[in-house]
């Protein structure tokens, strides 16, 4: 079992009127990669701007372990020791566009208060893993978005910290440089970087990360493991359906009337889709109603439900 | 084509509407573009909205304060000016190089009008450039009309004594007319009396010589001659027969006949004598015979001419008479002629009198009893020479505050700032970074602006120069003051463009409330007591006195404290705004992170 390495407790904070985060309890273990989920605005960004001490809390407190020993100590006790453990990689870049790739990492290094010596190897080595080492005399401003996207990283991991926050890590970027991003991620992940993301992808979370929480209004509704949560969501099982002329509202009636156990359809674009414990059973009939109402098939399949649609049902729910 | 223009138009409209909306939308913006005009335009109309209100102090000195100087100070006083009196020359004009007083006026010892010309000397600060066109034009005023004030004097008098003497000459215009008829008769009377004279006949009657007398005696003096000649021929013949008798005798005596020799030569010669003085009696008396009767033919045309004399004497004594009698009353004319002529005299004594009680007769003195002159208290030649402290500090302002604030935004508005935030960097050390980079580039730009001094315009700023070290010591404390405050408007704004608005809008306020535009002597005295701690003032009068006037840092009085003063505060005011808008900025972010990603839930009606 990991070590948990930051705790959360009773985190509240405030814009004006608008409450952004209420009592947010959390741990987060060392090694893992963590998935915050939420809406715009639901306080993602808010939740990693505390933890980074962007924004200073107005209830509840933020510990950080710095030694083997379970020691958790707040930003407020220890500031350089915590600032120096982990590095932040925001949504947009973050890195001085007048200055190389290079420059940019050298830059970083010192304000950490690396040594020269050990900046120059961080950013030989950091160039490699992010893939710029051939664009390390190019202007920040010069560089494509994935390469600035990587920057970014390389940026945050100059001082080799513990903690890796990301916002949004691939937001904006076309499929290959998001996979290229994973790539990369899973490699400082596995150097034993623990890694917090903040991001409304949630296809690519559910696949990268080991634990999440879920975050609607402030509050977070859902927390652990991607499977625990599905679980814990429902043990629903899709059929997505897609047939010509379409006239799902008949299928829907019919399905109804045979009073299976549906306790939910939804049509979703040209596809229906029938969430339900018992897919064989509901799979046979279906196929009857289809053929009965001459329907042409075009598709159909089974699914468990994705980390997307929890993440819907229960934000709808709320 | 009428459609397509339409279109553009509205389009056009459209852009515009839009820009108004964002300007509207982003409230600093729009807080300085409205307001920062409205707050220039009051600062501007509190400090210059007034009526020629000079608040000056002058420092005065004379050798000697006469009446005449008095007055001059007196009126000087009645106006809105500070008038002080200083023990030496010299210590005005150090008043006026320190700043104290804005003109030093030295008058002339024993100032009056009786001197010709009397010169006041003005030294003025012609650093202050506007100040001292306005301070020449205000005191020249002054003074000239003091000055008119004596030439109206002087003039009213000499116009009273000419009155006078008209009035003089008035009275006197019988008198002058009596004389010239008196003169006209005198005349008259002389030339009567010069013809009368020109008649006299002065001849002689030969009566009154007696010439018939005259021939009477002549004619006994001719018998006389005769008389004489007769008796001395009969002496002389007598004496000849003596003389035989006696050679007779001597030839009886028995004597040598060497004896009677001897002495018949004697009587031989003797006898020889007697024969020639009886010859020359016989001629005399012929000749005087001949003269006799020459005599009386002379006077017989003597007698004559004297009878005819008698009669001309006769006419002049008649003559005489007549002009005595006219003498006698020409004089008793030129007698009363005197007498008025002597009251001429008095009047025109009295006349001289009274024009030399005229105090001033020299026309130059009259017209302008009083001249001035203006004097620098420095030795500068050229305008830029007493500008270019001014034109130092000016530069150094606008460029440090403008660079400052755009550097500070550039940190604040750069990808980076969030990285910068959370590195264990504390905010000081990118503080002091921004302002050693700040003032790196001043030093550049300062060296170029003092090379292009002393190589083009050549004004003579050396490190051979004995206050180099000031100088160089207060640009540098200045380019800080300036830096800070610059990066004060940095930290204090939120946008670039508003930072730069508000940094060009301190600059120019400090710009326009300086003795730059119109002297801050103009302003009303709480606005002035504001203005004189404007930090471009302050900036400029420090340099302004080192550079011009070669004061050292020890000798620039309590500017060099509010200067320092000001960077303090700046100093300080700056880092608490860094530690303060830190947080203020990323919580901005956040909300307007939030708000534009999340609308406020909508009331429910």
């Amino acid at each position: 079992m990991p070590d948990t390495i930051i705790k959360v407790e009773n985190l509240s904070k405030k814009f004006g009127k608008h409450q952004i985060l209420k009592n947010i309890d959390l741990e987060i273990k060392q090694g893992d990669i963590y998935g915050i989920i939420g809406m715009s605005g639901s306080g993602k960004s808010t939740l990693l701007n505390l933890l980074t001490d962007l924004l200073t809390p107005d209830t509840g407190k933020i510990s950080y372990k710095l030694s083997e020993l379970n020691n958790f100590y707040q930003l407020s006790q220890k500031p350089e020791e915590i600032k120096k453990l982990f590095g932040y990689s925001f949504q947009d870049p973050s890195f001085h566009s007048m200055l190389t790739v290079q420059e940019n990492l050298e830059h970083f290094a010192t304000l950490y208060g690396l040594p020269k010596k050990f900046g120059i190897e961080n950013t030989n080595v950091l160039l490699k893993l992010v893939e710029l080492d051939e664009a390390k005399h190019s202007l920040g401003k010069d560089i494509s978005g994935g390469m600035q996207k990587r920057l970014c990283f390389a940026c945050s991991l100059i001082h080799s910290p513990k903690i890796l926050f990301l916002d949004e890590p691939t937001s904006n970027l076309d499929p290959v440089l998001r996979k290229e991003t994973w790539d990369i991620l899973k490699k400082i992940n596995k150097n034993g970087t623990t890694i917090v993301i903040a991001s409304q992808l949630l296809t690519e979370l559910e696949t990268f990360c080991d634990r999440i929480c879920i975050i609607n209004n402030g509050e977070i509704i859902k927390e652990g493991t991607v499977d625990k949560v599905k679980q814990e969501y429902t043990s629903n099982i899709e059929i997505h359906l897609e047939s010509l002329p379409g006239n799902y509202d008949v299928i829907i009636q019919e399905l109804k009337e045979k009073n299976l156990p549906i306790p939910r359809t939804l049509i979703k674009e040209s596809k229906l889709i029938i969430y339900t414990p018992e897919a064989e059973k509901v799979l046979h009939t279906l196929l009857h109603i289809i053929e009965k109402n001459k329907e042409t098939l075009l598709d159909i399949d089974l699914n468990k439900p994705s980390l997307a649609e929890v993440f819907e049902s229960l934000v709808s729910k709320k | 084509m009428y459609q397509k223009n339409k279109k553009t138009m509205k389009k056009l409209f459209k852009l515009i509407g839009k820009n108004f909306k964002l300007l509207a939308r982003s409230k600093t913006s729009a807080l300085i573009i409205l307001l920062g005009p409205l707050l220039i335009m009051l600062l501007a109309g509190l400090a210059f909205n007034n009526t020629n209100t000079y608040s000056m102090n002058i420092g005065v000195f004379s050798e000697d304060y006469t009446d005449l100087t008095e007055s001059f100070i007196d009126n000087l006083k009645t106006e809105q000016f500070a008038v002080l009196r200083t023990i030496t020359e010299q210590a005005c004009i150090n008043k006026v190089k320190e700043g104290h007083f804005h003109v030093c006026l030295v008058f002339p010892p024993n100032l009056s009008l009786n001197q010709s010309q009397s010169q006041l000397i003005f030294y003025v600060d012609y650093s202050k450039i506007n100040l001292v066109w306005m301070v020449k034009n205000t005191i020249t005023s002054k003074l000239s009309e003091s000055s008119s004030k004596l030439s109206l004097n002087l003039t009213t008098s000499i116009i009273d004594k000419l009155q006078e003497t008209e009035t003089e000459m008035q009275d006197k215009d019988s008198i002058i007319n009596a004389l010239i008829n008196k003169n006209e008769e005198i005349t008259t009377e002389l030339e009567s009396l010069r013809e009368k004279i020109n008649a006299m006949d002065l001849s002689f009657s030969d009566n009154d010589f007696s010439t018939t007398s005259i021939a009477s005696k002549n004619s006994q003096i001719d018998g006389l001659f005769e008389s004489v000649e007769y008796q001395g021929i009969n002496i002389t013949d007598d004496i000849t027969d003596l003389i035989s008798d006696v050679e007779s005798e001597i030839n009886a005596l028995n004597i040598s006949s060497s004896e009677k020799e001897s002495i018949t030569t004697i009587t031989t010669n003797i006898e020889s004598n007697i024969v020639t003085l009886r010859n020359n009696i016989t001629n005399n008396y012929n000749q005087s015979n001949n003269q006799s009767n020459q005599i009386i033919f002379l006077i017989s045309t003597l007698s004559q001419n004297l009878a005819s004399l008698k009669s001309r004497l006769s006419t002049a004594s008649s003559s005489k008479s007549t002009s005595l009698t006219k003498i006698n009353t020409l004089e008793e004319k030129i007698s009363s002629s005197k007498a008025s002529l002597l009251a001429l005299q008095t009047s025109i004594s009295k006349i001289k009198t009274s024009l030399s009680t005229i105090i001033s007769k020299d026309a130059s003195t009259i017209v302008n009893p009083i001249t001035t002159t203006i004097k620098p208290i420095t030795t500068e030649k050229s305008h830029l020479n007493y500008f270019f402290p001014s034109l130092i500090a000016l530069v150094i302002m606008f460029i440090a505050i403008l660079l400052a604030s755009s550097l500070v935004m550039m940190e604040k508005t750069s990808k980076a700032h969030f990285r910068n935030s959370i590195t264990p960097t504390n905010s000081i050390i990118f503080f002091f970074s921004t302002y050693i980079t700040c003032m790196i580039i001043m030093v550049f730009q300062s060296s170029i602006l003092f090379i292009i001094s002393l190589l083009v315009f050549k004004i003579p700023i050396t490190i051979f120069s004995t206050n180099f070290l000031t100088i160089i010591l207060l640009s540098l404390l200045i380019s800080t003051m300036f830096v800070i405050m610059g990066m004060f408007m940095g930290y204090l704004f939120r946008s670039r463009e508003t930072a730069t608005l508000g940094a060009v809008s301190l600059s120019s306020i400090m710009f326009i409330i300086s003795d730059l535009i119109i002297p801050i002597e103009s302003m009303p005295q709480h606005i002035l007591q504001f203005a004189k701690l404007n930090p471009f003032m302050v900036s400029s009068t420090l340099l302004r006195k080192s550079i011009l006037f070669g004061e050292n840092i020890t000798s620039l009085g309590s500017n060099i404290f509010i200067l320092l003063g000001y960077i303090v505060i700046f100093f300080v005011t700056s880092l608490l705004l860094v530690e303060f808008f830190k947080r203020q900025h990323l919580l901005r972010l956040q909300i307007h992170g939030f708000t534009k990603k999340k609308p406020k839930p909508k009331t429910k009606k």
